[in-house]
């Protein structure tokens, strides 16, 4: 049972926007699974929705945080979903960070400058006026490199690609510390589906403006397969971005104010950041690739 | 698998799928590409090398004779033991025959700070070494170095040998707390020994950002032991 918390501080707080708290759990107390409130939301509020954690940990216990809808523009919540400390309460590293957003910027860039080198020049052996006589200075051709419009002795050669590829474990725990960065900065709010009631945009914005998620939002769901009314809205908002799991990346987490995680969502990236941190070799223990693909 | 296939897969009941009546196409037109890997072929019988024709044999040379086999699926555990396996095996909770020590949760909780464990279930306890310039000229062996913080350098310049540092990882909570009882038990360690290093001080450097610890000196095994005491 939730300490300190009764059913009438609930119902005024759901009145309450933006809230997020965290309290340590002793106990589960009920099962309840998050799939069966996707469409109605039951009379008995708030649902304890309990979630099986892999690899628990020795120190810190299960963050929680609510459970959300879009379903109604009233900010209603529907339960608390349980966090696992590895990956939402790892310590906010700057330089892992930092290494991660210029590997994203970085890796795809390619300098397509170039600047010939002499025998890319035309007529070299003309002399421009003969060695002596003239009061002018001596030259060999109109194209030297101290010549105006002429050529580059070691300027830059064609296209450099600037390409590498950060270590998978700094890439992972950069997602970890990420996501602790934005979930204790009140930025992150977990979702039971994106099943929105109307395509309209409008709907979507005053709802987001209402609950002050940010002038940007990152929607973040398990299959690239979206409904279409979250898409239509999100396609026509300025700032809305829909993404698939496999799309999530530091630097869209961090340049997005807020962050919409649905429970699916929320259930494979745990899953997969788990199974990486916690593997023999993350080199080799690669997925087995499908037999259509390369 | 493509979006087109995973939709298909998606809303077709198990049945369709299970029966085969829906023929998936790779790209390159056979399906499947070998018949290696599917059920039918792997639950085939083996045949031994006496059956198998002469041109699959080394050099068409057939032994004639193969000493009687029995098979068995017992002692299976040796051949999984040599296998790779990405998964790591849970450590027993007691203390092992090799000196590894499980963590006390319970202890833990009562300091301000914790340590935790590797994905291999020991400290994160490491060297690093720094290769040492020699600085050492005639005129200058009567130094007298005030500043603390490079005795330990002169030390190493004029014993000729690679600096050598223990980093402590994987902190959370109080660091300085931590440096603080770990530069206390380190000191109260040393002089308990014979050691000329008792006349230098420990020093260490604390790495917020990093959330690790860099203490000058291989310390590494009464380092072990201070988180041994503290139940890490």
């Amino acid at each position: 049972m939730i300490k300190s918390l009764s059913l009438t501080k609930i119902l005024r707080y759901c009145a309450i926007v933006r809230s997020i708290r965290y309290f340590e759990s002793s106990s589960q107390s009920s099962t309840f699974s998050p799939e069966s409130s996707t469409n109605s939301i039951p009379q008995q509020l708030p649902l304890i929705v309990s979630r099986q954690l892999e690899y628990p940990h020795i120190r810190y216990p299960s963050l929680q945080a609510w459970l959300e809808t879009l379903g109604q523009k009233r900010d209603e919540k529907l339960g608390i979903v349980d966090l696992h400390p590895s990956i939402w309460q790892t310590s906010p590293r700057l330089d892992i960070l930092y290494e991660n957003i210029e590997w994203q910027k970085t890796y795809k860039t390619i300098d397509w400058a170039y600047t010939p080198p002499h025998h890319e020049y035309p007529n070299m052996r003309a002399k421009p006026w003969p060695q002596k006589g003239t009061g002018r200075a001596r030259h060999k051709s109109r194209y030297g490199p101290q010549w105006k419009g002429g050529y580059k002795v070691n300027g830059p050669k064609g296209p450099t690609s600037f390409f590498y590829v950060l270590p998978k474990e700094k890439r992972i725990e950069g997602l970890c510390a990420a996501l602790t960065v934005k979930l204790h900065q009140n930025d992150v709010h977990f979702v039971d589906s994106f099943d929105l009631p109307t395509h309209q945009p409008t709907y979507l914005q005053e709802l987001s403006e209402d609950r002050f998620w940010g002038p940007s939002i990152l929607f973040v769901d398990d299959t690239d397969i979206m409904p279409h009314n979250i898409m239509f809205a999100c396609a026509k908002t300025e700032g809305f971005t829909l993404m698939p799991v496999y799309g999530l990346n530091v630097y869209s987490i961090l340049k997005h104010t807020t962050l919409v995680l649905t429970i699916r969502a929320l259930n494979k990236i745990e899953k997969k950041l788990l199974h990486a941190l916690h593997s023999y070799d993350t080199q080799k223990d690669q997925p087995p690739p499908p037999p259509d693909e390369p | 698998m493509s979006l087109v296939l995973r939709n298909i897969i998606r809303r077709c009941p198990w049945t369709i799928i299970n029966k085969g009546s829906l023929r998936f196409w790779s790209s390159n037109g056979q399906f499947p590409s070998h018949p290696m890997g599917t059920e039918e072929y792997e639950n085939q019988p083996r045949k031994s090398i006496t059956e198998l024709p002469d041109e699959l044999t080394e050099h068409g040379i057939k032994p004639k004779f193969i000493s009687g086999y029995e098979t068995t699926k017992d002692g299976w555990e040796w051949v999984d033991n040599i296998l790779f396996k990405s998964k790591i095996p849970e450590p027993p909770n007691h203390p092992t025959s090799s000196g590894w020590i499980p963590p006390n949760p319970i202890l833990a909780r009562q300091w301000p700070y914790f340590v935790d464990r590797d994905r291999f279930h020991s400290y994160a306890l490491y060297v690093r070494i720094l290769p040492v310039m020699l600085e050492y000229w005639l005129h200058e062996q009567h130094r007298y170095y005030l500043n603390i913080f490079r005795r330990r350098v002169e030390y190493d310049i004029y014993a000729q040998r690679t600096r050598r540092f223990s980093l402590l990882e994987l902190i959370s909570g109080d660091i300085w707390a931590l440096d603080h009882d770990l530069k206390n038990y380190l000191t109260k360690r040393v002089e308990l020994t014979n050691d000329k290093s008792k006349e230098l001080p420990i020093l260490s450097q604390v790495d917020e950002i990093k959330q690790h610890i860099l203490i000058d000196g291989e310390y590494e095994e009464w380092v072990a032991d201070f988180l041994k005491e503290k139940g890490f």
